[in-house]
Order: C-alpha cells, then structure tokens, then sequence
C-alpha cells in the first residue's frame, strides 16, 4: 500500500517527478562514468604494472631461526603450488652477493656485520597472475609460520605509478560525497512538496492518532523509487556512453588497444545501492515536519 | 452513585498572545465527563468551544491548570503519547475531513491500522459500520464524489469504528440539513447505552432542546462550577426554547 500511494503521489506531479530523476540520474551517471574510468584505469595499471613484479618474481624472506630441514620443507611446500615455476633457496652469502650486483658495494655495506636472512626466490609460472591474486597470494605467503615478509619488488616502481590511484581515489571519493548529498538534497526538496501538498490530509491523519513512522512510510517509499528510477536511468545513460558513445569517437580519442569496459555488476549494485541509500537519507529529512504535533485549526 | 471521570479538567486557562495583546479563550474552567454521559458543549461563536475540545485531544496545551482525559494527564504526555491517546478516541470534524486520496473504505479502516488490527479484523468491522450508517454500498467509491451528508457519515462511521471510549464531536451537524443532523445526533446518543461518553460541541439549540442531556455552557471562556453542571437546572436548555420561532 505505501509504495501503491507512493506511485499515484509521485504520477500526480508528473513534472516535477520526472525533473527529480532525471537530476538523481545526472549525479549518478557522472558518478558512475567517472568510477567506470577508475575501473578501467585500475584494469590497464594492473595489466601493466603486474607484469614486471610477477616477472621478476617473489622474495620470501624467512626467519634465521629456521633449521635448514624446516626451509627445506617450505621449499618442497611451495614447489608443488602449480603457480610456481621454480623455488630456489637463496643462502645469506649469496643474497648479499646478489645486492652487490644490483645496488653497489655502498649498499651492502649497510648490512654488513648483521645477519641477512635466508630467502626464498619464486619465479612464476607465467604471467597471467591478476593483480589483486597476486596481492592476496602474497598475503597468504607471509600467513605462513617462519616467513618474516614478502617481497614484490614494488618498491622499486616509479613512485607515480603507485601515487596516481591514491588521487583518482580521492576525487572519487570527493565525487561520491557531493552526489550522494546532491540526491538527498533533490530527494528531499520533492518529498516536502509532496509533503505540503498533502498537508491537510497528514495533519488529519495526525489527529487521528497516526505515529510519525506511519506517516513517514509512504514518504520513504516515494523516496526509494525515485531513487531506484534515478539509478535505473543512470545506468542507462552510462550504458548508452560506453555502447554508442565512446565507440564512435574512441577512434579519435583512444589508442587503438584500449577498450572501455562497462562498470562492473559489482559497481553498478554500490550505485544502485548509493542511490537508494541518500534517497532513503533525503525523505528522512522530513522527520520533523512528520513528528511534529498536528497543525490543524 | 459516583462516575469515573473519562474527562477532567481542573482550573484551565488558556491564553494566546496576539502581538502584545493577550486573549483568554479559556478561564478558570473546571469540568468531568463520566463514563457513558451524553454531553453538548453550547456557547456563542469565540466562546472556547474548539479551544476547550482540543485540550482534550491533547492538540493545545493548557496555559495554566490540568487536563486528564482517559485517565491521563495531557500535560505528561510526549506528541507519540498523545497520538497513542486519540486512537483510542473517536473524534467527528464539522468538516468531516476525510482523506481525498483514499477510498472510503480505507477512510474509515484509518483507526483500525492505526491500532494495529489484523486485516480481516479491519474488514469485518469496517463493513459492519459501513452498514450501520448505511453506506456499505459506497466502500469503494472514492470520497470525493459523495454529498456532504454521506461523507459527514463516512466521518462518522470512521469516528466510531474502533469503539472508542470517548467520541468528541466539534459541530458534527454544522454541515448537514436538519434531518441528517437529527438522524446523527440521535444515533450519537444511542452510544450512551454502550458505555461511550459523547462530548458534542454546538451551537445548534435545537438539537440540545431535542435531544436533552447534560449541556455545558460556555459564556466567555468560562464554566459554571462542577456542581452547577452537576445540579443545577440552570444550565438545561432555557424553556424558551420550544422551537415556536426557531
């Protein structure tokens, strides 16, 4: 019954009510358009960035208190993970050798005198690992007892490969602040009209001994679908984007291997889901028009 | 053989301020309505009749003084206690106000939700009213195509439905034609029977000499004192009132 009432409230101000979704779907389709770019850029950084550090494979460094039977044992462990083509055992003399060769002696004099730990070196077995299998794999490596830490050599990447998402992440971030409050606010602003214009049979109802959530349910619904219409358009407009749109002008605008996927079913649930969400915040702020004590003469 | 007092008021004042000038709409009133009394509230237009009636509603608050209705003191109680507190009485408008945007049955099933009745429950009583004020017929007709009669009816079958222990009525027949009024109020003061307390403001002196009762007289703002309204015949409808030129 709340969303049947919700429906004809909402039809009898046609205008208006088209007005509102069209801005939710705005906000969102910018929203969405600019999370799909974070989306892609994250799929192409990954794609690239992974290769050198699943190339040159992982440095497992492993507690000095391992008896070599225990290192041993891990070695043989590792060695039957089919995502590892081979498992070499690096001694200390020859990992110190090693560093000398890549940094110079000016380096290895710093671990000079101290005792570098045994090291496992995992060279991979291609290089299709995804990015995100490759950080939980290193997060399941250092899970392991007698393993101190891991190594992916990403340390060595240029810094503004690793800096560059943490800025997209932030406008991202910035973005979605500002369209949630932008939905609640044009959610709002509809839902007091609606209010005003059936004030006199809400102050009835109050007087009659209506609770404040009673009265408030068929707000919330008029809330939650202009909400679920704003994203339904919105995601619409993002479709139409990467289906026409950009594959008309991608020749102009793209290198030709880049493809533009869609938002994931993931991402496009967390709009859905944030649309509903400061709809749901936008018809809240009627609260007080709807607890306040009847206004009737 | 004393009553308990469904209604009370003790010494309400009611004062609003307009500007810097003050109007008392209510002084020093004291009044109690008892279980099961048939009671008009009559005075002059500006009198206190609205003013007096939305105390008990707990829609205005007493300036000075204490209302109790039910058995609660209005002063107490938070806005969700007072809504609490009117599901249980049944309240007639002179305007009916009815919800335009529901049909009449869902009109006067509006008590019932709000009480929480169970959907067959609402249908059994909702039809039965419907019945009774002979508008069963029309449950699915939206509100808005029916007379005045029939909606102050549909007002009233709304009011009555969820068998409240108190019916306040403001000028339910101020609306209606002579007949209809009388029908109304005559089916108002059948209730006495069932134990409702019918508290009916008025300036109708017809319907009060026709129908009796107890009547209150606002001159004012004010109340003659609780054993006047008890006793005193001053307060009946003057003899004059033989409806010779009325």
């Amino acid at each position: 019954m709340n969303f049947r009432m919700a429906l004809k409230h909402l039809l009898s101000r046609p205008f208006s009510t088209a007005l509102t979704i069209l801005g939710v779907a705005l906000g969102l389709s910018v929203l969405g358009s600019f999370w799909m770019v974070v989306e892609n850029l994250e799929r192409v950084r990954s794609a690239r960035s992974n290769r050198p550090t699943v190339e040159s494979g992982l440095t497992v460094f492993l507690d000095s208190k391992l008896s070599a039977v225990e290192v041993d044992g891990l070695k043989n462990r590792l060695s039957a993970d089919g995502r590892f083509q081979t498992v070499t055992v690096v001694p200390p003399d020859q990992a110190l050798r090693s560093l000398e060769a890549q940094f110079g002696e000016a380096l290895t004099k710093i671990f000079e005198g101290s005792e570098l730990p045994v090291t496992l070196k995992l060279v991979f077995n291609g290089t299709s690992l995804r990015r995100d299998e490759f950080l939980t794999l290193q997060n399941q490596l250092r899970s392991i007892p007698g393993v101190l830490d891991v190594d992916d050599g990403t340390g060595l990447m240029p810094s503004d490969q690793t800096a560059l998402p943490t800025r997209i992440l932030s406008w991202a971030t910035a973005l979605l602040v500002f369209v949630f409050a932008g939905v609640a606010l044009l959610v709002s602003h509809l839902i007091r009209l609606a209010f005003e214009s059936l004030r006199g049979e809400i102050e009835t109802m109050k007087v009659l001994g209506a609770s404040a959530f009673w009265i408030l349910r068929p707000l919330l619904a008029e809330g939650l679908l202009l909400g679920l219409c704003g994203a339904a358009l919105a995601v619409g407009f993002v479709s139409f984007g990467v289906q026409v749109a950009i594959p008309k002008f991608s020749a102009f605008l793209l290198p030709k291997d880049v493809v533009i996927n869609m938002l994931s079913t993931n991402s496009l649930l967390q709009l859905v889901g944030l649309a509903l969400a400061a709809s749901f915040v936008g018809a809240l702020a009627t609260w007080p028009l709807v607890a306040r004590p009847p206004q009737v003469k | 053989m004393a009553v308990s007092a469904i209604v009370e008021l003790r010494d309400v004042d009611k004062e609003f301020t307009r500007g810097a000038e003050k109007h008392h709409a209510l002084a020093r009133v004291t009044m109690r309505l008892g279980e099961g009394e048939f009671v008009f509230l009559t005075g002059a237009s500006g009198a206190g009749k609205t003013t007096l009636m939305r105390m008990v509603l707990g829609l205005d608050r007493p300036t000075r003084g204490e209302v109790f209705a039910l058995g609660r003191s209005i002063a107490g109680l938070s806005e969700s206690q007072r809504r609490a507190l009117r599901r249980e009485i049944g309240i007639i408008f002179q305007d009916h106000r009815l919800i335009a945007s529901l049909d009449v049955f869902q009109n006067v099933e509006l008590p019932l939700t709000f009480m929480g009745l169970s959907r067959p429950e609402r249908e059994k009583r909702v039809f039965e009213i419907l019945e009774t004020v002979q508008m069963r017929d029309h449950a699915r007709s939206p509100v808005d195509i029916l007379s005045a009669g029939e909606r102050q009816r549909i007002g009233v079958a709304r009011a009555l439905v969820h068998c409240p222990k108190l019916l306040v009525a403001d000028e339910p027949t101020g609306n209606l034609d002579p007949v209809t009024a009388r029908q109304l109020i005559r089916m108002l003061r059948e209730l006495k029977g069932y134990g409702t307390t019918v508290f009916i403001a008025t300036h109708d002196m017809g319907l009060v000499r026709d129908f009796g009762g107890r009547v209150l007289e606002l001159v004012g703002g004010t109340l003659p004192t609780v054993e006047a309204q008890t006793k005193g015949k001053a307060y009946r409808v003057p003899t004059f009132w033989n409806g010779a030129n009325v």
